[in-house]
Protein backbone atom coordinates (compact mmCIF):
# COMPACT_ATOMS: atom_id res chain seq x y z
CA UNK A 1 0.00 0.00 0.00
CA UNK A 2 1.03 3.23 -0.77
CA UNK A 3 -0.24 6.77 0.62
CA UNK A 4 -1.81 9.75 -1.75
CA UNK A 5 -1.57 13.15 -0.72
CA UNK A 6 -3.85 15.87 -1.68
CA UNK A 7 -4.93 19.38 -1.31
CA UNK A 8 -8.26 20.43 -1.64
CA UNK A 9 -7.95 24.04 -3.73
CA UNK A 10 -11.23 24.99 -2.63
CA UNK A 11 -10.52 24.99 1.34
CA UNK A 12 -6.58 26.21 0.74
CA UNK A 13 -5.75 29.76 2.03
CA UNK A 14 -1.83 29.26 1.31
CA UNK A 15 -0.91 28.99 4.84
CA UNK A 16 2.36 26.88 3.99
CA UNK A 17 2.23 25.31 6.76
CA UNK A 18 2.62 22.23 5.04
CA UNK A 19 5.34 23.48 3.13
CA UNK A 20 7.39 24.48 6.49
CA UNK A 21 6.32 20.63 7.36
CA UNK A 22 7.57 18.70 4.94
CA UNK A 23 8.86 20.79 1.60
CA UNK A 24 9.69 17.78 -0.42
CA UNK A 25 5.77 16.92 -0.07
CA UNK A 26 4.58 20.30 -0.64
CA UNK A 27 4.67 23.49 -2.21
CA UNK A 28 4.15 26.90 -2.65
CA UNK A 29 2.27 26.89 -6.36
CA UNK A 30 2.42 29.31 -8.66
CA UNK A 31 -0.48 31.07 -8.06
CA UNK A 32 -1.35 34.47 -6.47
CA UNK A 33 -2.53 33.20 -3.18
CA UNK A 34 0.64 31.14 -2.74
CA UNK A 35 -2.10 27.92 -2.77
CA UNK A 36 -0.04 24.65 -1.81
CA UNK A 37 0.98 22.45 -4.24
CA UNK A 38 1.61 18.36 -4.24
CA UNK A 39 4.79 17.59 -5.45
CA UNK A 40 4.71 13.62 -4.95
CA UNK A 41 1.14 12.62 -4.64
CA UNK A 42 2.33 9.15 -3.84
CA UNK A 43 4.61 8.57 -0.74
CA UNK A 44 5.33 5.58 1.08
CA UNK A 45 3.26 3.85 3.91
CA UNK A 46 6.56 4.85 6.40
CA UNK A 47 5.48 8.65 6.03
CA UNK A 48 2.10 7.91 7.36
CA UNK A 49 2.96 9.72 10.36
CA UNK A 50 4.85 12.22 9.41
CA UNK A 51 2.23 13.19 6.46
CA UNK A 52 -0.75 12.77 9.12
CA UNK A 53 1.14 15.48 11.34
CA UNK A 54 1.40 17.92 9.06
CA UNK A 55 -2.17 17.29 7.56
CA UNK A 56 -3.53 17.56 10.96
CA UNK A 57 -2.13 21.14 11.10
CA UNK A 58 -3.17 22.14 8.13
CA UNK A 59 -5.10 25.32 9.68
CA UNK A 60 -7.98 25.08 6.78
CA UNK A 61 -7.70 21.17 7.09
CA UNK A 62 -7.43 21.14 3.20
CA UNK A 63 -4.98 18.03 3.39
CA UNK A 64 -6.04 14.36 2.23
CA UNK A 65 -4.16 11.21 2.78
CA UNK A 66 -5.68 8.29 1.25
CA UNK A 67 -4.23 4.51 1.43
CA UNK A 68 -4.40 3.38 -2.30
CA UNK B 1 -34.83 25.97 15.73
CA UNK B 2 -34.61 27.83 19.03
CA UNK B 3 -34.94 31.55 18.58
CA UNK B 4 -33.29 33.74 21.31
CA UNK B 5 -36.29 34.93 22.62
CA UNK B 6 -37.47 31.68 24.46
CA UNK B 7 -34.17 31.37 26.07
CA UNK B 8 -34.25 34.53 27.90
CA UNK B 9 -32.06 33.02 30.40
CA UNK B 10 -29.16 31.67 28.39
CA UNK B 11 -27.45 34.20 27.72
CA UNK B 12 -25.82 34.95 31.32
CA UNK B 13 -23.59 38.00 30.83
CA UNK B 14 -20.08 37.78 31.91
CA UNK B 15 -17.87 41.05 32.90
CA UNK B 16 -15.25 41.54 29.92
CA UNK B 17 -14.37 44.46 27.36
CA UNK B 18 -11.23 44.26 25.34
CA UNK B 19 -11.12 48.26 25.18
CA UNK B 20 -11.16 48.55 28.92
CA UNK B 21 -7.93 49.53 31.17
CA UNK B 22 -8.87 46.21 33.89
CA UNK B 23 -8.51 44.39 30.29
CA UNK B 24 -4.94 45.30 30.05
CA UNK B 25 -3.97 45.29 33.55
CA UNK B 26 -5.13 42.01 34.33
CA UNK B 27 -3.31 40.35 31.29
CA UNK B 28 -5.28 39.60 28.14
CA UNK B 29 -3.59 36.43 28.27
CA UNK B 30 -5.73 35.67 32.02
CA UNK B 31 -8.51 37.17 31.36
CA UNK B 32 -9.07 34.96 28.02
CA UNK B 33 -8.00 31.68 29.76
CA UNK B 34 -10.58 32.08 32.34
CA UNK B 35 -13.56 32.77 29.83
CA UNK B 36 -11.98 29.83 27.26
CA UNK B 37 -12.60 26.89 30.58
CA UNK B 38 -15.70 28.60 31.53
CA UNK B 39 -17.58 30.29 28.90
CA UNK B 40 -15.64 29.56 25.29
CA UNK B 41 -19.13 31.89 23.69
CA UNK B 42 -19.54 34.15 25.79
CA UNK B 43 -21.92 37.40 26.22
CA UNK B 44 -21.10 40.60 27.27
CA UNK B 45 -22.93 43.67 27.69
CA UNK B 46 -20.15 46.09 26.98
CA UNK B 47 -19.95 48.05 24.02
CA UNK B 48 -23.09 48.12 23.21
CA UNK B 49 -23.32 43.80 23.41
CA UNK B 50 -21.30 41.69 21.85
CA UNK B 51 -20.12 37.79 22.13
CA UNK B 52 -16.58 37.56 22.79
CA UNK B 53 -14.78 33.71 21.45
CA UNK B 54 -12.23 32.29 23.08
CA UNK B 55 -12.30 28.47 21.70
CA UNK B 56 -10.24 27.76 19.14
CA UNK B 57 -12.76 25.23 17.25
CA UNK B 58 -15.39 28.03 17.68
CA UNK B 59 -13.19 30.48 16.56
CA UNK B 60 -12.19 28.67 13.38
CA UNK B 61 -15.51 27.49 13.10
CA UNK B 62 -16.82 31.49 12.64
CA UNK B 63 -13.72 32.37 10.84
CA UNK B 64 -14.36 29.96 8.07
CA UNK B 65 -18.19 30.67 7.29
CA UNK B 66 -17.64 33.65 5.73
CA UNK B 67 -21.84 33.32 4.58
CA UNK B 68 -23.21 32.93 8.61
CA UNK B 69 -20.56 36.04 9.57
CA UNK B 70 -20.06 38.81 7.76
CA UNK B 71 -17.02 41.26 7.99
CA UNK B 72 -18.97 43.84 6.19
CA UNK B 73 -19.20 46.94 6.73
CA UNK B 74 -21.77 49.57 6.48
CA UNK B 75 -21.88 53.93 6.94
CA UNK B 76 -25.66 55.32 7.16
CA UNK B 77 -27.02 58.48 5.99
CA UNK B 78 -26.32 59.84 9.42
CA UNK B 79 -22.65 58.92 9.31
CA UNK B 80 -22.32 56.07 11.67
CA UNK B 81 -20.57 53.27 10.60
CA UNK B 82 -21.39 49.23 11.92
CA UNK B 83 -20.48 46.01 10.97
CA UNK B 84 -16.35 45.79 10.15
CA UNK B 85 -13.74 44.04 12.17
CA UNK B 86 -13.70 46.31 15.46
CA UNK B 87 -15.76 46.16 18.51
CA UNK B 88 -17.28 48.85 18.96
CA UNK B 89 -17.72 49.94 15.15
CA UNK B 90 -16.38 53.42 15.72
CA UNK B 91 -13.01 51.79 16.27
CA UNK B 92 -12.86 51.05 12.32
CA UNK B 93 -12.43 54.85 11.57
CA UNK B 94 -12.14 54.16 7.60
CA UNK B 95 -13.52 51.70 6.04
CA UNK B 96 -10.99 48.77 4.92
CA UNK B 97 -11.39 47.06 1.63
CA UNK B 98 -10.89 44.11 0.97
CA UNK B 99 -10.90 43.74 4.75
CA UNK B 100 -14.36 44.23 5.31
CA UNK B 101 -16.23 43.68 2.39
CA UNK B 102 -17.32 40.13 1.86
CA UNK B 103 -18.36 38.61 -1.91
CA UNK B 104 -19.29 39.31 -4.53
CA UNK B 105 -17.01 42.26 -4.00
CA UNK B 106 -14.22 40.84 -2.31
CA UNK B 107 -12.94 38.85 -4.98
CA UNK B 108 -12.58 41.64 -7.47
CA UNK B 109 -10.37 42.89 -4.51
CA UNK B 110 -8.19 40.47 -4.14
CA UNK B 111 -7.68 39.55 -7.50
CA UNK B 112 -6.14 42.98 -7.74
CA UNK B 113 -4.11 42.82 -5.09
CA UNK B 114 -3.38 39.29 -4.64
CA UNK B 115 -0.55 39.24 -7.51
CA UNK B 116 1.11 42.02 -5.50
CA UNK B 117 1.40 39.69 -2.54
CA UNK B 118 2.01 36.41 -3.83
CA UNK B 119 5.20 34.25 -3.02
CA UNK B 120 6.42 34.60 -6.25
CA UNK B 121 6.13 38.84 -6.24
CA UNK B 122 7.38 38.93 -2.53
CA UNK B 123 10.48 37.19 -3.41
CA UNK B 124 11.22 40.17 -6.17
CA UNK B 125 11.11 42.45 -2.78
CA UNK B 126 13.52 40.46 -0.83
CA UNK B 127 16.31 42.90 -2.00
CA UNK B 128 14.56 46.22 -0.88
CA UNK B 129 13.70 44.52 2.40
CA UNK B 130 17.24 43.26 2.83
CA UNK B 131 18.71 46.74 1.95
CA UNK B 132 16.54 48.72 4.23
CA UNK B 133 17.19 45.95 6.66
CA UNK B 134 20.77 47.05 6.76
CA UNK B 135 20.52 50.77 6.38
CA UNK B 136 18.29 51.34 9.32
CA UNK B 137 20.73 48.82 11.60
CA UNK B 138 23.61 50.45 10.12
CA UNK B 139 21.95 53.58 11.88
CA UNK B 140 22.12 51.82 15.36
CA UNK B 141 25.13 49.50 14.91
CA UNK B 142 27.88 51.94 16.19
CA UNK B 143 26.38 53.73 18.82
CA UNK B 144 25.52 49.78 20.70
CA UNK B 145 22.42 51.01 21.66
CA UNK B 146 18.97 51.66 20.05
CA UNK B 147 15.05 51.86 20.60
CA UNK B 148 14.80 47.96 19.20
CA UNK B 149 10.53 48.76 19.36
CA UNK B 150 10.86 52.09 16.88
CA UNK B 151 14.43 52.19 15.45
CA UNK B 152 13.88 48.27 13.60
CA UNK B 153 10.73 46.52 14.55
CA UNK B 154 8.55 50.22 13.40
CA UNK B 155 11.22 51.54 10.88
CA UNK B 156 12.13 48.42 8.84
CA UNK B 157 8.73 47.15 8.02
CA UNK B 158 7.04 50.31 7.03
CA UNK B 159 9.48 51.63 5.16
CA UNK B 160 9.13 48.64 2.93
CA UNK B 161 5.46 49.19 2.90
CA UNK B 162 6.15 52.73 1.97
CA UNK B 163 8.49 51.59 -0.82
CA UNK B 164 6.37 49.61 -2.51
CA UNK B 165 3.43 51.65 -2.40
CA UNK B 166 5.56 54.30 -4.38
CA UNK B 167 5.92 57.04 -0.80
CA UNK B 168 9.22 58.26 0.53
CA UNK B 169 10.50 55.89 2.95
CA UNK B 170 11.99 58.88 4.94
CA UNK B 171 8.14 59.91 6.11
CA UNK B 172 7.64 56.39 7.79
CA UNK B 173 7.54 57.50 10.94
CA UNK B 174 4.66 60.37 9.99
CA UNK B 175 2.28 57.59 8.66
CA UNK B 176 2.81 54.22 11.14
CA UNK B 177 2.60 56.89 13.98
CA UNK B 178 -0.92 57.12 13.68
CA UNK B 179 -1.92 53.71 13.02
CA UNK B 180 0.02 52.42 16.05
CA UNK B 181 -1.27 54.90 18.91
CA UNK B 182 -4.86 54.62 17.58
CA UNK B 183 -4.51 50.98 17.86
CA UNK B 184 -2.05 51.16 21.21
CA UNK B 185 -3.97 54.30 23.43
CA UNK B 186 -7.63 53.93 24.76
CA UNK B 187 -10.34 55.78 22.96
CA UNK B 188 -10.44 59.32 25.39
CA UNK B 189 -6.62 59.57 25.49
CA UNK B 190 -5.18 62.40 24.40
CA UNK B 191 -3.06 59.99 22.24
CA UNK B 192 -5.65 58.19 20.68
CA UNK B 193 -7.30 61.90 19.80
CA UNK B 194 -3.77 63.10 18.25
CA UNK B 195 -3.74 59.50 16.57
CA UNK B 196 -7.28 60.02 14.90
CA UNK B 197 -6.52 63.76 13.56
CA UNK B 198 -3.26 61.63 12.13
CA UNK B 199 -5.06 59.07 10.55
CA UNK B 200 -7.79 62.05 8.98
CA UNK B 201 -4.49 63.24 7.56
CA UNK B 202 -3.07 60.11 6.08
CA UNK B 203 -6.40 59.66 4.24
CA UNK B 204 -6.02 62.99 2.57
CA UNK B 205 -2.90 62.26 1.38
CA UNK B 206 -3.70 58.78 0.21
CA UNK B 207 -6.55 60.89 -1.71
CA UNK B 208 -3.46 63.51 -2.65
CA UNK B 209 -1.33 60.28 -4.24
CA UNK B 210 -4.05 58.55 -5.59
CA UNK B 211 -4.96 61.92 -7.89
CA UNK B 212 -1.63 62.17 -8.65
CA UNK B 213 -0.80 58.66 -9.77
CA UNK B 214 -3.79 58.55 -11.60
CA UNK B 215 -2.18 61.37 -13.86
CA UNK B 216 1.04 60.16 -13.89
CA UNK B 217 0.76 56.36 -12.76
CA UNK B 218 4.10 54.41 -12.09
CA UNK B 219 4.79 50.80 -11.06
CA UNK B 220 3.89 51.26 -7.33
CA UNK B 221 1.11 50.05 -5.71
CA UNK B 222 -0.84 52.93 -5.12
CA UNK B 223 -0.77 53.55 -9.47
CA UNK B 224 -1.79 49.78 -10.05
CA UNK B 225 -4.73 50.24 -7.61
CA UNK B 226 -6.03 53.76 -9.05
CA UNK B 227 -6.01 52.01 -12.43
CA UNK B 228 -7.88 49.13 -11.31
CA UNK B 229 -10.91 47.91 -12.73
CA UNK B 230 -13.44 46.85 -10.14
CA UNK B 231 -17.05 45.26 -11.47
CA UNK B 232 -16.15 46.11 -15.23
CA UNK B 233 -15.77 49.53 -13.81
CA UNK B 234 -12.90 52.12 -13.04
CA UNK B 235 -12.33 52.30 -9.50
CA UNK B 236 -13.72 54.71 -7.50
CA UNK B 237 -11.93 57.55 -5.71
CA UNK B 238 -13.07 56.45 -1.36
CA UNK B 239 -12.55 52.57 -2.52
CA UNK B 240 -9.32 53.26 -4.15
CA UNK B 241 -8.74 55.56 -1.07
CA UNK B 242 -9.62 52.38 0.89
CA UNK B 243 -7.48 50.19 -0.05
CA UNK B 244 -4.65 51.87 0.35
CA UNK B 245 -5.55 52.88 3.56
CA UNK B 246 -5.93 48.92 5.06
CA UNK B 247 -2.42 48.16 2.89
CA UNK B 248 -0.96 50.81 5.60
CA UNK B 249 -2.91 49.22 8.31
CA UNK B 250 -2.02 46.16 7.72
CA UNK B 251 1.65 46.64 6.47
CA UNK B 252 2.49 49.21 9.80
CA UNK B 253 1.66 47.65 12.85
CA UNK B 254 1.45 44.35 12.56
CA UNK B 255 4.66 42.81 11.54
CA UNK B 256 6.32 45.65 14.13
CA UNK B 257 4.15 44.30 16.92
CA UNK B 258 5.13 40.59 16.14
CA UNK B 259 9.24 41.62 15.29
CA UNK B 260 9.15 43.68 18.63
CA UNK B 261 7.35 40.66 20.82
CA UNK B 262 10.30 38.08 19.21
CA UNK B 263 12.94 40.73 20.32
CA UNK B 264 11.52 40.60 24.39
CA UNK B 265 11.46 37.07 24.03
CA UNK B 266 14.75 36.46 22.78
CA UNK B 267 16.67 39.14 25.47
CA UNK B 268 14.49 37.35 27.90
CA UNK B 269 15.25 33.29 26.80
CA UNK B 270 19.07 32.82 25.79
CA UNK B 271 18.66 29.48 25.06
CA UNK B 272 15.82 30.47 22.34
CA UNK B 273 18.44 32.95 20.99
CA UNK B 274 21.03 30.51 20.67
CA UNK B 275 18.77 27.71 18.81
CA UNK B 276 18.48 30.19 16.12
CA UNK B 277 21.89 32.15 15.85
CA UNK B 278 23.26 28.55 15.48
CA UNK B 279 21.37 27.56 12.84
CA UNK B 280 19.14 30.80 11.19
CA UNK B 281 17.44 28.10 9.02
CA UNK B 282 15.12 27.40 11.87
CA UNK B 283 13.62 31.01 11.71
CA UNK B 284 10.99 30.54 9.42
CA UNK B 285 9.13 27.08 12.15
CA UNK B 286 10.34 29.68 14.79
CA UNK B 287 8.70 32.65 13.43
CA UNK B 288 4.92 30.72 13.50
CA UNK B 289 5.21 30.06 16.96
CA UNK B 290 5.91 33.48 17.94
CA UNK B 291 2.97 34.34 15.34
CA UNK B 292 0.95 32.07 18.03
CA UNK B 293 2.46 32.95 21.61
CA UNK B 294 2.45 36.88 20.60
CA UNK B 295 -0.63 37.05 18.09
CA UNK B 296 -0.03 40.38 16.98
CA UNK B 297 -3.35 40.90 16.43
CA UNK B 298 -5.58 39.82 19.25
CA UNK B 299 -8.92 39.96 18.15
CA UNK B 300 -11.02 40.83 15.92
CA UNK B 301 -15.06 41.20 15.09
CA UNK B 302 -17.72 39.87 12.54
CA UNK B 303 -21.47 40.30 12.63
CA UNK B 304 -24.24 37.80 12.60
CA UNK B 305 -26.14 37.85 9.23
CA UNK B 306 -27.68 34.76 9.60
CA UNK B 307 -29.46 32.79 12.85
CA UNK B 308 -26.56 30.69 14.17
CA UNK B 309 -25.77 28.46 17.21
CA UNK B 310 -21.86 28.48 18.16
CA UNK B 311 -20.32 26.47 21.30
CA UNK B 312 -24.34 26.14 21.99
CA UNK B 313 -25.20 29.47 21.93
CA UNK B 314 -28.33 31.09 19.90
CA UNK B 315 -26.83 33.79 18.02
CA UNK B 316 -29.29 36.22 16.15
CA UNK B 317 -28.47 38.51 13.01
CA UNK B 318 -26.82 41.50 13.50
CA UNK B 319 -25.47 40.81 16.47
CA UNK B 320 -21.30 41.60 16.93
CA UNK B 321 -19.20 38.47 17.37
CA UNK B 322 -15.37 39.08 18.69
CA UNK B 323 -12.94 36.56 17.91
CA UNK B 324 -10.19 36.15 20.20
CA UNK B 325 -7.52 34.88 18.40
CA UNK B 326 -4.88 35.47 21.39
CA UNK B 327 -7.02 32.64 23.09
CA UNK B 328 -7.64 30.73 20.05
CA UNK B 329 -3.54 30.35 20.14
CA UNK B 330 -3.57 29.34 23.41
CA UNK B 331 -6.10 26.21 23.43
CA UNK B 332 -4.86 23.44 25.03
CA UNK B 333 -7.45 21.40 23.19
CA UNK B 334 -5.59 22.08 19.91
CA UNK B 335 -1.97 22.75 21.27
CA UNK B 336 -0.19 20.75 24.00
CA UNK B 337 2.41 23.04 25.62
CA UNK B 338 0.22 25.64 24.71
CA UNK B 339 1.87 28.36 27.11
CA UNK B 340 5.18 27.39 26.13
CA UNK B 341 7.71 29.04 23.25
CA UNK B 342 8.22 25.65 21.35
CA UNK B 343 10.73 26.93 19.09
CA UNK B 344 10.34 24.28 16.29
CA UNK B 345 6.97 23.39 16.96
CA UNK B 346 5.37 21.60 13.85
CA UNK B 347 2.29 21.36 13.00
CA UNK B 348 1.62 25.14 14.29
CA UNK B 349 -1.92 25.74 12.89
CA UNK B 350 -2.60 28.57 14.62
CA UNK B 351 -5.13 31.78 13.63
CA UNK B 352 -2.91 35.06 13.86
CA UNK B 353 -2.79 35.03 10.14
CA UNK B 354 -6.78 34.62 10.34
CA UNK B 355 -8.63 31.83 8.42
CA UNK B 356 -10.66 31.30 5.35
CA UNK B 357 -11.27 33.96 3.31
CA UNK B 358 -9.88 36.96 4.45
CA UNK B 359 -6.43 35.64 5.85
CA UNK B 360 -3.81 37.94 6.04
CA UNK B 361 -3.39 38.98 1.98
CA UNK B 362 0.34 40.17 3.34
CA UNK B 363 1.52 36.99 5.12
CA UNK B 364 4.10 36.14 2.68
CA UNK B 365 5.56 39.37 2.87
CA UNK B 366 5.22 39.83 6.51
CA UNK B 367 6.99 36.49 6.96
CA UNK B 368 9.89 37.70 4.22
CA UNK B 369 10.41 40.90 6.44
CA UNK B 370 10.54 39.08 9.80
CA UNK B 371 13.16 36.50 8.37
CA UNK B 372 15.92 39.20 6.55
CA UNK B 373 15.06 41.25 9.81
CA UNK B 374 15.86 38.40 12.83
CA UNK B 375 18.61 37.07 10.80
CA UNK B 376 20.42 40.50 9.94
CA UNK B 377 19.68 41.69 14.13
CA UNK B 378 20.63 37.95 15.13
CA UNK B 379 23.79 38.21 12.99
CA UNK B 380 25.19 42.19 13.66
CA UNK B 381 23.63 42.63 17.01
CA UNK B 382 23.06 39.05 18.41
CA UNK B 383 23.85 39.97 22.24
CA UNK B 384 21.20 42.65 21.91
CA UNK B 385 20.04 43.16 25.62
CA UNK B 386 16.76 44.84 26.36
CA UNK B 387 16.15 47.42 29.41
CA UNK B 388 12.99 45.83 30.99
CA UNK B 389 12.99 49.21 33.33
CA UNK B 390 12.47 51.32 30.61
CA UNK B 391 10.40 48.81 28.30
CA UNK B 392 6.79 49.81 27.63
CA UNK B 393 3.74 48.06 25.75
CA UNK B 394 1.05 49.41 24.58
CA UNK B 395 -1.40 51.07 27.15
CA UNK B 396 -4.31 49.29 25.62
CA UNK B 397 -3.46 45.55 24.53
CA UNK B 398 -7.39 44.81 23.70
CA UNK B 399 -6.40 44.83 19.69
CA UNK B 400 -3.05 44.56 18.92
CA UNK B 401 -0.33 43.15 21.24
CA UNK B 402 2.43 45.82 20.66
CA UNK B 403 5.40 47.96 22.54
CA UNK B 404 5.95 51.95 22.54
CA UNK B 405 9.64 51.45 23.37
CA UNK B 406 11.91 48.83 23.67
CA UNK B 407 15.75 50.27 24.44
CA UNK B 408 18.50 47.76 24.14
CA UNK B 409 22.19 47.70 24.01
CA UNK B 410 24.56 45.50 21.91
CA UNK B 411 28.19 45.38 21.38
CA UNK B 412 28.63 48.06 18.31
CA UNK B 413 29.75 46.58 15.32
CA UNK B 414 30.75 48.69 11.54
CA UNK B 415 28.34 49.71 9.17
CA UNK B 416 28.14 48.12 6.31
CA UNK B 417 26.17 50.28 3.86
CA UNK B 418 27.72 52.65 1.97
CA UNK B 419 24.55 54.60 1.41
CA UNK B 420 23.62 58.14 3.34
CA UNK B 421 21.22 58.84 5.90
CA UNK B 422 17.36 57.76 4.30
Amino acid sequence: MTLRVSIDPGLCRGHQMCVLGSPDVFASGDNDDGLGEVLGAVQPQSRFEELRRVASGCPESAISIAFV
Amino acid sequence: MVMPQELPTARCPVAFDHNSPEHTARGPLEVYRELRNSTPVAWSESNGGYWVVTSYAEVSEVLRDAVTYTSGAATDDAGNYSGGIFVPAERGLVPMIPTEVDNPQWEDFRRLLAPRFSPTAVWDYRPMIAELTTHYVDQVIEAGECDLAVDIAAAIPASSVLQLLGIDVAEWATYSEPFHNALGYPPGSPEYAEAVTGLQGIVERIRELIARRRRDPGADLISHVASAEIGGAPIDDEAAMSVVYTLFSGGVDTTTTLLANAFAYLSRHPEAREFLVSDLSRLPVATEEFMRMFTPVQALARTVRKPAVLGGQVLSPGERVLLSYASANRDEATFPRADECVMDRMPNKHVSWGLGLHRCLGSHLARTQVELILSEVLTRMPDFSIDEQRSRQYPNLGIVNGWVTMPATFTPGRRLSTRGAA
